[in-house]
């Protein structure tokens, strides 16, 4: 194989992140003198803002190479990966620690600065320059903490040992491939609209239509703030097994913070497009956002809070500190100095109106938002303000949230009942029939059907504090179920309503011109000209799944129980029956049950339980829970087992088993209504999209066009496919030390598998590219 | 005035099909290496591409900043930003838009969507009004530079097109 000659690659990574900080130093000061209306400058700008980018990639793509061929060397290297690593795991651990994770975080930055450069060409010319010197400040900031606090490339003090430390093994995981990627694109995404809010602010170009470009990638940050937190919700619910899917941790709650405030956003701004008021709201929530995204980074890589996946503690955090108290300082100084500009020249004129109804639903969002962040810094506030040390646990959120959660959901379904400005008696009596119609039949129907069916409306629950508050939120969350279920029909109804109205004023338009659109047709006419509106609707559609899927919490059964090889156990519905358990790999001649990779597996052994459920008698399926004992980590894992169904997952958890008798002790749980989350942000994720897809006349574009957009996005969809399967291929190219035999059986098909994976994704890699490259702007009308 | 050989460089560069071709290049490059001589390898024919990229990049920064580049055609295009009043029709007419929907789908009253419609369309109009007039002075300009271009004789125009583009001197002056 080739390779860099040995002696190098350590410092010329560090010479290269140097080089990121110049060449971000440079662009900031060329973008700043552009800001003057110099063309030549602006160009000098973006050529500098495109080969910062690539100065990141070239540092990332040397930080991989130091990867796969285990450079250890490094230090980042030797604690994050060790020989026995798959491909797929050792680029994983590009983002398994911090001082990577940082570098990541840079690139991906870099790669929003790309698009967003390219994207500017020709738009939004005042601006341009400003919003290129902010993304240059916070590419500075980042290689800052990089060359000072977190070099990736740094050396080990001694002579590198022959092999790595290795990944955590509950990072081995292929939620570890996409989780933090996603994540992490929603986080830095949020650095788009922030310098755009700065630009605006720093030019005084404090129009409405700035915030269409804003709204756009706002809505990007918050699609993949939405697939990252849904991400980090499926890994805790399978790999931590610890039964449930959110656990309130400081980090999960750091995660969400943003996404609470750029929701508040995406509906805002709509009040300053439509009346040109809330400019200081909006401008203040683009900025909290990304402050957020800032102060939940810094949470989860300070130390300050114990978390279950916090990074070391390092000395980062100060960086953070700073560099908040920059963007504080900033927005605000900014923003007082353009006051006058940003006053609204309108008011509310009715609570009855739509605007109203935003302002309060972003109240609701904002306050759950501050709730929570509150909430997760209490410990250090009680222990900073009153030397005690006081513990905010999961019962905590889940009382309080319940009732601010069903707020925000009643409010979700009220706001598309009122028109702008004002909304007359008789508008609002048209508008609220079949919703409240379907409010109280749903909660009727809940009411005398949902303890048959396993769901009842009312639910036993202890208190929480002594006293009236503590009283309140027992009864609070008794009825929540009900609540939930009633606003859920509630909600859906409206957006069924939303779409019969919209189809009927089409067809009705369609009759006057003396044309016919069928049903099918007005809805697909309705959706693909009012796509931001309709996908908004499809987005609260997700959510109405996901609150319906939270409600299912309340009917959770959870057991202990220890059994024996043949021994049944009842819980809700399920029969269940312990059939037999294996510890592989096995002494055994025949080898005790064990597969092949079982056995072969040498990094780790496995206990591994089989069990057989029956629902109301009927045979339902297996589960095998396991432990997994790694024994150069020494850690013990346990391996979660799930049968999913429409209504409910069996949830199985093994714990000790005794070797010689094979007696078990297990955590069952029943968890009704889990599906309905995953579906729901599915549905999220669509209706996102549909809202961000790009406005574009058949006419304008032509077929040629249409034909090569669409094998774009088909290409992207395989490729999505592609990334979706690969954690497969991670989890069978975990390389084992094999015994020598095994070594030469099980290689050749890993390495091919391998190759065949990384073609493809190149490949169609490929496509999208020339395909997007072939693309012209004409394309796009919008 | 650059040199001759780094205009053309710059021009060959600048073609849509070599950037192109040099990206499935690097790419097919990367691709067959990583397959012959190991993923790593792949990786590195990758990196050593960026480093030309960003090497190429920061030149062509350089060489803009200091004025010896040509200023492309987009950007000389994109010279002529939208002002703020054009962001603000912008705005009106897509207010106007949602205004129609509105009312299609009976979320506003008749009474309100006269108003509001009479609003957007007079302040569409005031806007449209301060477009033209801040336009005056640029259309007199074309319209004299295309009578002199028209008066010209057929050899001095044709010298003039061949000497026009959108080379650096000849591109539209910056403002200070």
């Amino acid at each position: 194989m080739w390779s860099l000659p040995q002696v190098g690659l350590p410092e010329l990574g560090t010479s290269v992140i140097y080089g990121i900080l110049l060449c971000a130093a440079y662009t900031f000061a060329v973008a700043v003198a552009a800001g003057r209306s110099k063309p030549r400058l602006l160009q000098a700008a973006r050529a500098g803002a495109y080969a910062t980018s690539a100065m990141v990639a070239f540092a990332v793509l040397l930080l991989a190479y130091a990867f796969l061929t285990h450079d250890f060397r490094i230090r980042y290297v030797l604690r994050y990966s060790d020989r026995s690593m798959s491909t797929p795991y050792l680029i994983t651990a590009l983002w398994g620690g911090q001082d990577g994770s940082l570098l990541w975080w840079t690139a991906l930055l870099c790669g929003y600065i790309t698009l967003t450069v390219r994207w500017l060409k020709g738009r939004y010319r005042a601006l341009q320059p400003y919003v290129i010197a902010t993304l240059m400040v916070i590419v500075s900031f980042f290689t800052i903490v990089l060359i000072f606090s977190a070099n990736p490339f740094a050396t080990t003090i001694a002579v590198s040992p022959p092999d790595g430390e290795g990944l955590n093994p509950l990072l081995l995981s292929y939620w570890m491939i996409i989780h933090p990627p996603a994540l992490y694109m929603g986080f830095v995404g949020c650095s788009v609209p922030f310098s755009f809010a700065i630009a605006a602010l720093i030019t005084g170009r404090l129009d409405n239509e700035w915030i269409i470009a804003v709204r756009k990638w706002m809505l990007f940050a918050f699609l993949f703030l939405s697939i990252g937190n849904w991400l980090g919700m499926m890994w805790a619910y399978e790999e931590l097994g610890w039964g449930g899917y959110w656990a309130w941790d400081p980090v999960e709650n750091a995660a969400c913070l943003p996404w609470f405030t750029a929701a508040a956003y995406v509906h805002s701004t709509m009040i300053q497009e439509r009346r040109n008021m809330l400019k200081v709201w909006n401008i203040f929530l683009i900025c909290l956002t990304f402050f957020m995204t800032i102060f939940g980074t810094f949470l989860t890589r300070s130390g300050l809070i114990t978390s279950v996946h916090s990074f070391a503690q390092s000395s980062i955090g100060n960086y953070f500190i700073v560099f908040m108290g920059l963007i504080v300082a900033t927005s605000v100084g900014l923003i007082v100095w353009r006051l006058p500009l940003l006053r609204a020249k309108t008011e509310i004129e009715a609570v009855t109106s739509r605007e109203a109804m935003f302002v309060i639903n972003n109240w609701a969002l904002l306050g759950a938002m501050s709730f929570i962040a509150i909430a997760t810094l209490f410990p250090k506030i009680s222990e900073y303000l009153w030397q005690e040390n006081a513990t905010v646990g999961p019962p905590f959120f889940n009382r309080w949230l319940a009732p601010i959660g069903l707020v925000i959901f009643a409010l979700m379904g009220l706001a598309p009942l009122f028109g702008w400005r004002k909304t007359s008696p008789e508008l609002l009596k048209k508008s609220f029939v079949w919703p409240l119609a379907a409010l109280f039949t749903g909660a009727a129907l809940h009411l005398a059907f949902g303890r048959a069916l396993g769901f009842p409306a009312l639910v036993e629950n202890d208190v929480f504090y002594p006293g009236a508050v503590g009283l309140i939120l027992q009864k609070v969350g008794s009825v929540s179920p009900l609540l939930t279920i009633a606003l859920a029909a509630f909600n859906l109804a409206v957006i069924v309503q939303e779409f019969a109205r919209g189809i009927a004023a089409r067809q009705s338009a369609a009759e006057k011109r003396g044309d016919e659109e069928s049903l099918s047709v007005a809805l697909f006419r309705l959706i693909t000209k009012n796509r931001r509106r309709y996908g908004g609707y499809i987005v609260h559609t997700g959510i109405v799944f996901m609150f319906i899927g939270f409600a299912g919490a309340a009917w959770n059964k959870d057991k202990e129980t220890s059994l024996s090889v043949g021994q049944t156990f009842e819980i809700g519905d399920y029969t269940v029956t312990y059939k037999s358990a294996r510890m592989c790999p096995s002494m055994q001649p025949d080898g005790g049950g064990c597969s092949l990779e079982e056995q072969s597996d040498m990094s780790k052994r496995r206990v591994i339980a089989n069990l057989d459920l029956a629902k109301n008698g009927k045979y339902m399926g297996s589960v095998s829970p396991a432990q997994f004992i790694y024994t150069r980590q020494e850690q013990t894992t346990t391996e979660v087992s799930i049968l999913r169904t429409f209504w409910d997952d069996f949830y199985s958890v093994v714990g000790r088993v005794d070797p010689s008798t094979k007696q078990a002790t297990f955590q069952l749980h029943v968890k009704p209504l889990v599906s309905w989350i995953w579906a729901g942000v599915c549905i999220l994720i669509m209706g996102t999209l549909l809202s961000l897809w790009p406005q574009f006349s058949y006419g304008r574009v032509g077929v040629w066009s249409l034909v090569r957009t669409a094998s774009g996005a088909a290409a992207g969809i395989v490729f999505s496919i592609w990334l979706a399967m690969s954690p497969s291929l991670a989890y069978a190219k975990t390389r084992p030390r094999l015994p020598e035999g095994a070594a030469a059986l099980a290689a050749p098909r890993a390495l091919g598998s391998e190759h065949l994976g990384i073609s493809l994704a190149l490949g169609l890699g490929l496509v999208v590219g020339v395909g997007q490259s072939l693309r012209r702007r004409r394309d796009f009308g919008e | 005035m650059s040199e001759p050989s780094s205009v053309n460089f710059e021009a060959f560069l600048a073609k849509l099909w070599v950037r192109r071709g040099l990206t499935v290049l690097v790419v097919a490059l990367a691709v067959a290496f990583g397959l012959s001589h190991g993923i790593a390898t792949g990786f590195l024919v990758l990196a050593g591409a960026f480093l030309l990229l960003t090497l190429g990049l920061l030149w062509w920064s350089l060489q803009s900043l200091s004025g010896k580049s040509k200023l492309s055609l987009d950007e000389a295009l994109s010279l002529a930003r939208p002002s703020a009043e054009e962001e603000q029709k912008q705005s009106v007419l897509r207010a106007l838009k949602d205004l129609e929907f509105e009312r299609g789908v009976g979320k506003i009253s008749a009474e309100d969507y006269q108003e509001l419609s009479l609003h957007y369309r007079s302040e569409a109009k005031r806007l449209m009004a301060l477009l033209d007039e801040s336009h005056a002075h640029s259309k007199a300009e074309v319209e004299a530079l295309s009578a002199s271009l028209l008066a010209t004789s057929p050899a001095k125009q044709a010298a003039r097109t061949e000497d026009s583009g959108v080379a650096a001197s000849a591109a539209p002056e910056e403002p200070s």
